[in-house]
């Protein structure tokens, strides 16, 4: 996991996917492609009322990501600084390795350049001190930008022991 | 870029490669044959619209540039074959006789040669002097282009060598006359019986209105043999003066034994019309070893089969006779040297090897130069020290500015396709010399349609053979003037044609292969270099057994040449058309979509050491996505989830 992570209170979210345009618009992503995505779980009732779940998935940015290691150039890097994990376009050439890796289906093909793209956690935006573009066009405020100055190691351990839930990797 | 590709090129594909179809055009060839081609007739178009029995369109193709493809397709010494690529694999395609199939389904079993429309109509008039196929071609063009054209011609019957040179056993007179009458049917005046050059100059056409000239008057004048006896027997006498005399009807043997001096095409000509006028012992002179000599592998090869014997080695020294009737060829042995100044090693005879060949008659074919002496009506043109017409290269202009000369008169003797390319040049520069219109100083590429290829798997493609050309038999070719080689038929056609590599698409580039080895470390795509300067696909025999179907190979290629498609399970690879390899796919189990190839996954497996059970699930990267969404909040995953874009 990298330095970040994005938290997703569920019982705010309301399914609306303005994360998704905020991100599609910010990185220019065109259809058919999805840097981050939500997906509805449900409705299945609860107590007599019929609950539908939203759950949104980025890139997770793993501590040891699957990706960066069937690269065969050298394209899909994770920087050491913060562990965020994206694509260097001028290196890759489209082998789709990473995307045959990933377990979490997060890398994306671009069709017209022929290479892959992928959530980087808007790094241009956090590097100038912003947040991530779905973080801030969320309606509702169910998602947050988790930064290490304000995340405690241990709830950095829960997010990270949820969303491995089921997953072979971290 | 337009709309409608007719290659989907992958990303990487450079709008000024890559075949589209905006305009229907690529500038450029790539294709060898093409590139080798005097006439740059764009070959593998026309070949896959063979392949597909579109021979209408073919003709078009093969007329765009060159206006006589029955005779091309008959007796063309084909440089095109020389270049084929498909040679570093087996043998080259026979692209001669698919032109001449063409041709042939077109006149025999079609509506025969569409007449092209001119554009324009212009009122200047260009006078043509000289009907060989260098006249022909410029006189064809320049009509197209819309402007009034008259050839004179100073024999009976227009055509040049194709009706009074070429003998009627390679090349058909009623073939010529109707690929001419084609000519003339575009508006184009034949005067013939009219020398140009002598009673009437070119200042007198000038005064008749004529505005520019294209000179296409051959070379006809006969170089002299230079040894005693030459001048004192009528039995001595020149190949193309023999030669013309046969095509107009004076079938008669010169003599019962007779030596060729030459080791051309003129020489061997003679020699086979010889044999069949009935002379019993005919002979070859010929100063150096059978292999340089430069007449074509195919009539050498025929010539000996037809019982004619070549003295190689062996210079004429001496004429002898007696009562005004030859006896001897006195001839000398001789040695090779160094090589001359053409490459070819310089023969030197050996004294007192002299011994003498019984004959009654010689016949002298040791080349020809024009006869442009015997005209002083041309004005003051410029001539080389072959006294060949001196022309700007890529415009054929003379040194007067108003005319233009072309074929055997420029390059001396040639072949029918170089004044073919010397003609449509010419016509070309007159056009851009009466509309005042910048001179070419290069031969632009001709913007050209791009034909589909005829798609077939690589080991179908690469194990169906050249076609045997059949010829008749030998008995009837010694005693008559039947045509020797029988061409293809439309089967043997379709087949020959699906052979064709098409090297128009793929530029050869190197870039599939550097990407696939050197970033991807696979090698799966390889080729090896082919002679020159050129590479060929090395696994067309075997397919790709290393490829792994990922597409980063596609994704480089800048022409479109390499595409993939999954289709019915499969990966499908396709290289100009050939399908290269096939892959077999992996089956979503959430979806049913096939997204990947099966070695793909086992490759990624491979690099990541990632636990056996990680990919026991195949899932296409949706479905990993709400596999691991449900996962996460502990629900058992259902793929029927609603899909947004
Ligand atoms: C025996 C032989 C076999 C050959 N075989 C082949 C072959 O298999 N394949 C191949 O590609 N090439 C072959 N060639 C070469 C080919 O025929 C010539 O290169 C080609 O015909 C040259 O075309 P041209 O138009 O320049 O001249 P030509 O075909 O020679 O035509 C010139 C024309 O100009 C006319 N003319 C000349 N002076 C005047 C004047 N003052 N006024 C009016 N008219 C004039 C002539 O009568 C003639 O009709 C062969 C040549 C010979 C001699
Ligand atoms: S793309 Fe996939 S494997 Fe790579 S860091 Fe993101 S979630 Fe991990
Ligand atoms: S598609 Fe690009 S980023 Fe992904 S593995 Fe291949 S080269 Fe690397
Ligand atoms: S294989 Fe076809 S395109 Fe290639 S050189 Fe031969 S004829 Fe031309
Ligand atoms: S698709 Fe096959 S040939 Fe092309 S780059 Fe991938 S492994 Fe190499
Ligand atoms: S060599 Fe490879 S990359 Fe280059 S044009 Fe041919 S197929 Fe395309």
């Amino acid at each position: 996991m990298s330095e970040y992570y994005i938290y997703q209170d569920q019982k705010r979210c309301i399914g609306c996917r303005a994360c998704e345009v905020h991100c599609k618009t910010k990185n220019d992503v065109p259809v058919g492609a999805s840097f981050c995505k939500i997906i509805p779980v449900g409705p299945k009732v609860q107590d007599g009322i019929p609950r539908i779940k939203f759950i949104f998935m980025p890139c997770f940015h793993c501590e040891t990501p699957w990706c960066v290691s069937a690269c065969p150039t050298g394209a899909m890097q994770r920087r050491t600084e913060d562990g965020i994990v994206s694509v260097d376009k001028s290196l890759c050439i489209g082998c789709k390795a990473c995307i045959t890796a990933c377990p979490w289906g997060s890398p994306q093909w671009n069709k017209e350049t022929g290479r892959v793209f992928k959530c980087d956690y808007c790094k241009d935006r956090i590097d100038e001190g912003l947040e991530p573009a779905c973080v801030t066009g969320c309606t509702t405020a169910a998602l947050k930008w988790v930064s290490p100055s304000e995340s405690s190691s241990l709830k950095r351990e829960k997010f990270a022991k949820k969303i491995t839930q089921g997953a072979p990797t971290s | 870029m337009g709309k409608n590709l007719l290659f989907p090129p992958g990303p990487g594909a450079d709008p000024l490669h890559i075949v589209y179809e905006e305009d229907g055009l690529k500038r450029e060839s790539s294709a060898p044959c093409q590139l080798n081609c005097p006439a740059g007739i764009d070959i593998p178009s026309y070949i896959a619209l063979i392949g597909r029995g579109e021979y209408d369109k073919a003709i078009a193709i093969i007329r765009n540039d060159n206006p006589f493809p029955w005779v091309c397709g008959l007796i063309c010494p084909n440089p095109c074959e020389q270049w084929c690529q498909r040679r570093y694999l087996d043998k080259a395609l026979c692209i001669k006789d698919l032109k001449g199939l063409a041709a042939r389904m077109v006149m025999e079993k079609g509506t025969g040669y569409l007449i092209p429309e001119p554009k324009e109509r212009y009122s200047e008039k260009v006078a043509v002097i000289g009907s060989g196929p260098a006249g022909l071609t410029a006189a064809y063009f320049l009509a197209w282009q819309g402007y009034r054209v008259t050839v004179f011609e100073a024999m009976p019957e227009p055509g040049g060598l194709m009706i009074a040179g070429i003998p009627e056993f390679r090349l058909p007179r009623d073939f010529v006359r109707r690929e001419i009458q084609a000519i003339r049917d575009m508006g184009v005046e034949i005067v013939v019986n009219t020398p140009i050059g002598d009673e009437v100059s070119l200042d007198e056409l000038r005064n008749q209105g004529y505005k520019a000239f294209f000179l296409g008057i051959g070379a006809w004048e006969g170089l002299r043999l230079g040894i005693e006896g030459e001048n004192d027997y009528p039995q001595v006498i020149s190949a193309l003066e023999f030669l013309k005399d046969v095509s107009f009807g004076k079938k008669i043997k010169p003599a019962n034994s007779v030596a060729i001096v030459g080791g051309g095409n003129a020489a061997i000509d003679a020699a086979r019309t010889c044999v069949r006028l009935g002379s019993q012992s005919v002979s070859i002179v010929y100063r150096r070893t059978r292999s340089e000599m430069p007449a074509h592998f195919e009539e050498i090869i025929q010539m000996a089969e037809e019982g004619i014997h070549v003295h190689q080695l062996t210079i004429p020294s001496k004429i002898l006779g007696s009562y005004g009737k030859i006896d001897f060829l006195e001839c000398l042995m001789a040695t090779l040297g160094e090589p001359d100044e053409s490459g070819r090693r310089r023969p030197t005879a050996v004294s007192g090897s002299e011994y003498k060949m019984p004959v009654g008659a010689v016949i002298g074919a040791i080349g020809q130069k024009p006869a442009i002496r015997r005209y002083p009506g041309f004005g003051y043109l410029d001539l080389t020290r072959r006294e060949t017409i001196r022309v700007r290269s890529h415009n054929q202009q003379t040194n007067v500015p108003d005319v233009f000369a072309g074929g055997d008169a420029v390059t001396g003797p040639a072949t029918v396709v170089e004044a073919i390319g010397g003609g449509k040049r010419a016509a070309f520069a007159i056009h851009a010399f009466l509309r005042d219109l910048k001179m070419p100083e290069i031969v632009p590429p001709r913007p050209r349609t791009m034909i589909p290829p005829i798609v077939l798997d690589y080991h179908k493609k690469s194990f169906i053979q050249r076609q045997e050309i059949p010829l008749i038999d030998l008995d009837r070719r010694m005693h008559s003037f039947d045509r020797v080689e029988l061409g293809l038929d439309e089967i043997a056609g379709r087949e020959e044609a699906k052979r064709c590599m098409r090297c128009d698409i793929c530029e050869r580039c190197g870039k599939c292969v550097e990407v696939c080895r050197d970033r991807l470390g696979v090698s799966a795509i390889r080729f090896f270099h082919s002679g020159e300067s050129s590479l060929i696909l090395k696994d067309y025999v075997h397919g790709l057994p290393k490829c792994i179907g990922c597409g980063s190979c596609v994704n480089i290629c800048p022409t479109g040449a390499l595409q993939l498609e999954d289709r019915d399970g499969e990966r499908v690879l396709l290289m100009s058309g050939t399908v290269i390899n096939r892959i077999k796919l992996e089956t979503c189990e959430g979806c049913g979509a096939q997204y990947v190839t099966k070695v793909m996954v086992r490759h990624v497996e491979k690099l990541i050491e990632a636990p056996e059970e990680a990919f026991e699930q195949k899932l296409c990267q949706d479905c990993k996505r709400i596999s691991k969404a449900f996962k996460m909040v502990g629900e058992t995953p259902d793929f029927s989830v609603q899909r947004i874009q």
